[in-house]
């Protein structure tokens, strides 16, 4: 019996005791919303500091939020929690914050358009009442469409982040 | 010391020791299986009240702000700003208030922790490194409680007849659901 419990102290300290190597500091380049928002921002990897207000916090898992402008609320960006978060505290909601992180890049094109835009007609077609909401949704995509039409690239990138850490401004 | 003696000594001691961890995963499985009926992590309470219809943005300012907050007893503003033209979002400590300007509806919206809920779902959304070695230890060890429960009792209420029944029953059942579900 007094084996067994040694051995149990023992495993726990080994697995508390277990420390990762320091790694050098990563270089991180400081960014605006509005940059990271804009048609022709291309992301070349590796960590960006964004700041902003925190507009929401999800209060289900605390695991993502979002951070944007409040003078201009179409400015904003989704921020996921990694390993080294283990989720944002809801009291951040109207904080103005810094996130250091990396960015995800999701390719908007005329296909994903059409679909969004199929979309909300089907759901429209379910609700017998036409909407202001459905009028809004079809502007927003006829905006989108605009977007990438224009888009040198020929799609909108959409960026979300994965923070590894934040602070209170 | 005999094999069956150790298989039953190991599975006693480390039953006695996961007994925490057992029940903070139980607890907060529970919660979490049901994320869609309640907030497992927060009680959050609305509550509606009437401001002047048809303020224009414009001419929302602190001083605005503050009547707004005053007229519901809350002093402790933190910060604004309008998701949309005609909507108004203050910021509150421990919540928000949510303002239509056309119509004047507003909602106050409080958030509290959800006592002992709140902090065994932390720890099952994995908090951190030590965490995960530590459940990581536990699943490790569940998996032996399964296996080495298995052979605690000998006989027709061991593996020979109850155990391979029950244990068969508790294989089919979410294979059956995984099935139903693919």
């Amino acid at each position: 019996m007094k084996k067994t419990f040694f051995w149990f102290v023992a495993l726990i300290f080994a697995l508390v005791s277990c420390k990762q190597a320091e790694k050098p500091a990563e270089v991180v380049e400081k960014l605006t919303l509005a940059k990271v928002l804009s048609d022709n921002f291309e992301y070349k990897g590796g960590q960006v500091e964004l700041e902003g207000m925190v507009l929401h916090v999800c209060a289900h898992s605390g695991k993502k939020m979002f951070i944007g402008n409040p003078d201009d609320p179409e400015q904003k960006i989704q921020i996921f929690t990694s390993d080294k978060i283990s989720s944002f505290p809801k009291d951040l909601e109207g904080t103005k914050v810094s996130v250091v992180g990396t960015l995800e890049e999701e390719k908007l094109d005329i296909e994903y358009a059409n679909k969004l835009e199929e979309e909300i007609k089907a759901e429209e077609k379910e609700n017998s009442d036409h909407s202001c909401e459905f009028e809004e949704s079809m502007k927003k995509v006829e905006n989108l469409k605009q977007r990438i039409q224009n888009s040198p690239k020929g799609y909108i990138s959409k960026y979300t982040m994965t923070a590894i850490s934040f602070k209170k401004l | 010391m005999n094999l069956y003696k150790l298989n039953r000594t190991l599975h006693r001691d480390l039953g006695y020791f996961f007994i925490g961890m057992t029940l903070i995963y139980a607890v907060s499985g529970i919660a979490i299986n049901h994320i869609k009926d309640w907030n497992p992590n927060y009680i959050i309470r609305k509550e509606a009240f009437q401001i002047d219809e048809n303020l224009s943005r414009d001419r929302i300012d602190r001083d605005k702000i503050s009547q707004i907050l005053n007229s519901i007893n809350v002093d402790s503003y933190k910060s604004h700003y309008f998701p949309k033209n005609n909507i108004l979002k203050i910021f509150i400590d421990g919540g928000s208030v949510t303002c239509e300007l056309n119509t004047g509806y507003c909602e106050v919206e409080t958030i509290k922790r959800r006592p002992i809920f709140f902090h065994l779902n932390k720890l099952h959304y994995n908090p951190g490194k030590i965490w995960t070695y530590f459940s990581d230890f536990y699943c490790v060890a569940l998996a032996f409680l399964a296996i080495s429960g298995l052979f605690i009792i000998k006989g027709k209420n061991g593996l020979k007849w109850r155990g391979t029944i029950l244990g068969v029953v508790g294989i089919i059942i979410p294979i059956l659901i995984l099935l139903l579900y693919l």
